[in-house]
This record gives structure tokens, C-alpha cells and sequence, in this order.
């Protein structure tokens, strides 16, 4: 790497570090390219010249935080292997919860302007998004694959009702703190639910 | 008597700017100063009837509240299943709500990172809508449709994620009312079917 790509680099890593601040507080849409260049003590310009837009900056931090998320969902479902696929779910969202927390108001903001944002990218960040959560729905298949998930359960489905559950928790500790502990709780209560009625109920009547 | 009137009358005129607005630009992009200017009422004038843009867009959602309830409840208290009755419940708002959807994504969208005095306001502002949740999901109790030591409450938040979730749904991949009610009945056909006592629904 040469002198201007490393300086370009560090520019970027400044940009991406003062815009995860400021999007958590005052938020992505009282945020400002300038205020994100004065914060990350480079020029307006060249915050243009590594992002064209305040979206551009938005998917970046999108696409890094859901990729380290991934990571920690993969990882901590690995660990929990042959557990059964709520010991693996609730783990995986676990894991999610310990490394989202610190960062939750960033989560919230992102989830607010989530609502609101263009579908052009939506259609966009959605790679991302459906890449940390795919691990989710690579769970839930294997969890068929083993008979754990009755054959005619739509996992699409599953997969996007376990997404919302990850993300209302952070909505909940907004307005009743929860803390992490309480997020893996009512989480795992959600993930109880959802899953009793996933499992197969025939062999579970044998069983009876 | 005249300046009640006349309050009322800037609190119309703002209500229906500010429909407009936010339809046009979105809720975060619009601004109070821009809907007093499209009202034709000076700025000073819209703080004396509301607090803030998160009051007027709580307003607008409110708006229609009652009659959402009456087009809930009337599909909701009919015969069936509370399982029934929840589908047909859901399909009622869809239906109802659907024409202003745009409204809905801005009002859920503001609502993860509001006050605490909002989300009170709101959650009371919600409470007879979306109350048929809670009656349901007991009755579904009362009638042995779900397992006795199922948690309620934890249930109907399932619910409510559904409901709320679909809103999304139907405005990025752009699905009709009834393609969201039909999305609406398999979720709540999976929240049941892992309710449903075991032997029961080993018996069906």
C-alpha cells in the first residue's frame, strides 16, 4: 500500500468510527456529512472522496457490524453444536446480544431509519442484512435436516419472525432496560415458543 | 369561543399540511417550519397547539384509531376460533391501514427511538386497537387452544412483532392488503401450531 492509499485507508477507518458515534446520537438523520467530517477531524471533501453519500456510509457500518454479527452468531452456534436447535438458536442470539449491546443505540437508529429509508436501498442493504441472518435460516435447515423442524415449516418464514424477535429486544430495552441478560431471557422465551410449534408433533406424540 | 375556534381551525390546517408532508417527504425529512408554511400559519401558531413533529405524526396516526377498532372488532368478535379470529382481526387492519401505509412506516420507523413520554402516549393511543391481541390470545387460553403455562404475555408480543413486521413487508416488496393478511395467517398458523397442547394437536 502506498503512501496515498494509507492515507486514504485511515481516512476511511476516522469517517466510519465519527459517523457509528454520531448516527447512535443525535441519530442517521440529524446527522450531517460535515458533522461527521468535523468529528473525524478530516475535510468535508475528502469524505467524499472515500463515500459518495451519507447512505454510502450507513451500508458500510451496515455491512461491517452485520458481518462481525455473523461471526459471533456462527460462532457461538458451533460451540452448541448437537445441543438441539433451540441450545443453538438462543446461543447464536446470545452472542448477538454481548456484541450488539455496547452499540445498541446505533442498532436502534439503524432499525428507525430502516422504516423509512428509499426501497432502492433497501433492495440494497439487504445482502448484508440477510448474510448475518442467514446463518439463522442455515440453523433452522440443518435443525430440518435432522427432523428437530417438521418437514412442511416454511424457514423463510421462521428465519424473518427470528430476526424480529433479535431486533424488538433492542426496541424493549429502549423503553424498559433489560441489559443484556434480560434480552437472552425474552429472547429464549420467544425462541421457546416459536419452536414447540416447529417441532414435530407426531414423533412427539410417540414419545408421549 | 372565537379563539377555541380559531385554534381548532389551525390544528385542522396543520394536521392536513403535515398529512401531506410527510407523505411526500417522508416524516424525518419534513419539519415543522415547512408544514406551517404549506398550512399558511405562522411557526409560533403550530407550538401552540402541538409540542413537537413526533406530537403531530402521533396525532395523524391516532386519527383513525377508533375506526381501525370498530373494523377490528367487528371482524374479531364473529364466530371461530380465537386462532380464526386473529387472522380475520389482522386482515381487518391490513385492510383499514393499508391506504396509508407510508404514514404507518414513518409512525413505527419514529417510534424505536422516541421519547418515553411518547411511548406512553402511544402505547394508550394503541391500547383499544390493538387490544383484540390480548383478549384473543386469553381466550385462546380459556378455550384449551394453547398449553396452559404458555407465557401471554411474551405470546401476544409475538403477535404484535407480526402484525408490525408485515407493515414492512408490504411496503418494500409491495404486496396488496390480502397478500399481507394471507403472510399475517401462516405466521400466526406457526406461533399456534408450537402453542397448541401436544396431545391435542397430536389428536387433530
Amino acid at each position: 500500500m502506498n503512501k496515498r492509499e494509507l492515507s486514504k485507508q485511515q481516512t476511511r477507518s476516522k469517517v466510519l468510527e465519527a459517523a457509528q458515534t454520531l448516527f447512535a446520537e443525535p441519530g442517521y438523520e440529524a446527522t450531517t456529512i460535515k458533522m461527521i467530517a468535523t468529528m473525524a477531524g478530516c475535510a468535508t471533501g475528502s469524505v467524499f472522496t472515500t463515500f459518495k453519500s451519507k447512505e454510502e456510509i450507513l451500508t458500510a457500518i451496515i455491512a461491517d457490524n452485520y458481518e462481525a454479527a455473523a461471526h459471533a452468531f456462527r460462532a457461538a452456534a458451533e460451540k452448541s453444536r448437537g445441543h438441539g436447535v433451540a441450545a443453538e438458536l438462543k446461543a447464536a442470539l446470545a452472542a448477538g446480544f454481548e456484541l450488539d449491546y455496547p452499540r445498541r443505540a446505533l442498532v436502534v437508529h439503524q432499525v428507525a431509519a430502516s422504516w423509512t429509508w428509499s426501497a432502492d436501498f433497501d433492495a440494497r442493504t439487504r445482502p448484508n442484512i440477510q448474510g448475518a441472518f442467514g446463518v439463522i435460516g442455515q440453523i433452522l435447515w440443518a435443525a430440518k435436516a435432522r427432523g428437530e423442524i417438521r418437514e412442511d415449516v416454511d424457514l423463510d418464514l421462521l428465519t424473518d419472525q427470528v430476526i424480529g424477535v433479535y431486533l424488538r429486544c433492542f426496541r424493549q430495552d429502549r423503553f424498559t432496560p433489560l441489559g443484556v441478560d434480560g434480552m437472552i431471557k425474552r429472547a429464549g422465551g420467544h425462541i421457546d415458543i416459536m419452536l414447540d410449534g416447529a417441532a414435530p408433533q407426531r414423533s412427539q406424540k410417540k414419545g408421549v | 369561543m372565537r379563539r377555541a375556534e380559531k385554534k381548532q381551525q389551525t390544528r385542522l390546517k396543520v394536521l392536513k399540511a403535515a398529512r401531506e408532508m410527510f407523505a411526500a417527504q417522508g416524516y424525518e425529512r419534513a419539519t415543522l417550519r415547512g408544514i406551517a408554511q404549506l398550512a399558511g400559519v405562522s411557526v409560533g401558531s403550530v407550538f401552540t397547539t402541538f409540542e413537537s413533529k413526533e406530537d403531530v405524526l402521533l396525532a395523524i396516526a391516532a386519527e383513525g384509531y377508533d375506526a381501525l377498532a370498530e373494523a377490528i372488532e367487528a371482524q374479531a368478535a364473529g364466530p371461530g376460533s380465537a386462532r380464526a379470529r386473529l387472522k380475520r382481526g389482522f386482515a381487518a387492519a391490513y385492510a383499514f391501514e393499508y391506504h396509508r401505509l407510508d404514514l404507518l412506516m414513518a409512525q413505527v420507523g419514529a417510534s424505536w427511538t422516541w421519547s418515553h413520554v411518547f411511548e406512553e402516549q402511544s402505547q394508550a393511543r394503541l391500547a383499544r386497537p390493538f387490544g383484540f391481541i390480548a383478549t384473543l390470545v386469553r381466550a385462546a387460553r380459556e378455550a384449551g387452544e394453547v398449553r396452559g403455562d404458555l407465557d401471554l404475555a411474551l405470546f401476544g408480543d409475538l403477535m404484535l412483532g407480526v402484525y408490525l413486521r408485515n407493515l414492512r413487508h408490504g411496503w418494500y416488496r409491495r404486496l396488496t392488503a390480502v397478500q399481507m393478511a394471507e403472510l399475517a395467517e401462516k405466521q400466526i398458523d406457526l406461533l399456534f401450531d408450537g402453542a397448541a397442547p401436544r396431545l391435542r394437536a397430536g389428536l387433530a
